[in-house]
């Protein structure tokens, strides 16, 4: 008697073997079967995918609001010289109204459209939830230490506010600037969301840090200023920080733009081309060719 | 007899399936977790692997062999040698990747899986359901819904005779 071959491999190895498909796939081999359908939508299979990619993207995506205040999605091509873009339709259940991208995390969009109403999108299957405007709601609640002055706008909403605006959220921590009393320099700190420990803070010498980035599941600073003996250089300085914690695995690289400041990094399109949001425009960077 | 060893080198006989014996160094199993509880606690000299098929079981002692060879050297060889490895057809590469799962090698089962990910990778949802023969289950109200919501999971590549 031939047995099915996937009787062969028990649920806990299928979900291993499907949390290697993109996630555009995961929602296509749902409709295989109900075994299937239900192994690919426990929570398990989510970290699992979440793990794996965070760390290799296939292809690297972007979302953004065109002028026409629709949501397309930007695809870089791998050679990093074309660029797919691809319109968001939601088959007039959603209008075409946005104003801004919240933020994303873990490939899902946080979009505002004009009347102030926040959208959660998967821009893969196109599901969307509305999130409640219940002000400043905490989904997660936690502890101010004395000892940090937070800055006002994170104090609030932690899920909503803290990940989409302005904490980070790379290796299940969050992460954002805060300034202790005594001093202005901002030092990062890090929550654990999930274990609820921390926050421990990550000291980065004497940069000025600016703001904090997540690209590819690792922590990328930002710092526009750099104390050199005596003179200030404006410059826009990121580092990636690659394994998590260990300052040696930084990478640094400093960007020669036209304009001085508001680049802020995006996604990365390839090993070295990163693409950088300067002023409403965008602008690919290569790393090592430095233009 | 307890153990039999040549020199400082330990053997070890492993049983497949088809109660065919194969003969190795000690050191070669350890990379399997399973192996290596068995051989450190209860020190046996045989192992028997009813479950797996002989078949299966060359092909992993291959690798074993090629991966205790191992050097940053031949890292490069090593890679084309892996990719050789999971040239196969899906039937078999299930069985070895079944076989991996059960003995616990972990380096080996990683690179398993994404070889049998990326098998399914382009094809459509009725290719994957041929490949792996699963019948659908769900009712023609819920197949057709799946196809109004998700049309390009019905096309791609309908191609199954390539596994």
């Amino acid at each position: 008697m031939a047995r099915t071959q996937f009787e062969k491999l028990h649920e806990e190895m299928i979900a291993e073997i499907l949390s290697r498909l993109p996630a555009k796939l995961i929602g296509q081999s749902r409709c295989v079967s109900k075994q299937w359908c239900s192994i690919l939508s426990g929570p398990q299979l989510i970290k699992a995918h979440l793990t794996f990619h965070s760390h290799k993207y296939e292809e690297e995506k972007l979302i953004t609001v065109c002028r026409s205040q629709s949501l397309h999605a930007l695809t870089f091509n791998q050679n990093g010289n074309g660029v797919v873009s691809r319109k968001l339709d939601f088959q007039q259940q959603l209008s075409d109204n946005w104003v801004t991208v919240g933020g994303s995390c873990n490939g899902l969009v946080l979009a505002v459209n004009d009347k102030q109403i926040t959208f959660l999108i998967n821009p893969t299957t196109l599901k969307y939830h509305r999130i409640p405007d219940s002000g400043n709601a905490s989904i997660v609640a936690l502890e101010c230490p004395n000892r940090l002055r937070w800055f006002p706008d994170v104090a609030y909403g932690v899920f909503v506010r803290g990940i989409w605006e302005n904490g980070v959220l790379v290796n299940g921590a969050l992460h954002w600037l805060a300034s202790e009393d005594s001093d202005y320099s901002p030092v990062i700190v890090a929550f654990e969301i999930f274990s609820g420990a921390g926050p421990t803070t990550i000291d980065k010498g004497k940069h000025v840090i600016s703001k904090l980035v997540a690209l590819r599941g690792c922590l990328c600073i930002l710092s526009e200023t750099e104390e050199t003996n005596t003179t200030w250089i404006i410059k826009n300085t990121m580092w990636t920080m690659k394994d998590y914690g260990i300052e040696e695995s930084c990478t640094k690289f400093e960007v020669k733009g036209p304009d001085d400041a508001g680049l802020i990094p995006l996604c990365f399109m390839s090993e070295d081309d990163v693409v950088l949001d300067a002023c409403a425009s965008l602008i690919a960077y290569n790393r090592r060719e430095d233009q | 007899m307890a153990s039999s060893t040549t020199g400082e080198k330990k053997i070890l006989t492993l049983k497949g399936g088809d109660n065919e014996e194969f003969i190795l160094e000690e050191s070669l199993v350890l990379q399997s977790e399973l192996l290596k509880n068995m051989v450190k606690e209860e020190r046996v000299s045989s192992i028997p692997l009813p479950s797996i098929k002989s078949k299966t079981l060359v092909k992993i002692i291959e690798y074993l062999k090629k991966h205790a060879e191992l050097t940053p050297s031949n890292k490069e060889e090593f890679k084309n040698f892996e990719k050789e490895f999971v040239n196969v057809v899906l039937e078999e590469l299930l069985d070895i990747t079944v076989a991996v799962n059960y003995l616990k090698i972990n380096g080996l089962l990683e690179f398993c899986c994404q070889a049998v990910a990326d098998r399914i990778k382009d094809k459509s949802v009725e290719a994957v359901r041929k490949i792996f023969r699963i019948e659908s289950d769900f009712t023609p109200e819920e197949e057709s819904e799946f196809r109004k919501e998700t049309p390009e999971a019905f096309e791609g590549d309908l191609d199954d005779t390539t596994n």
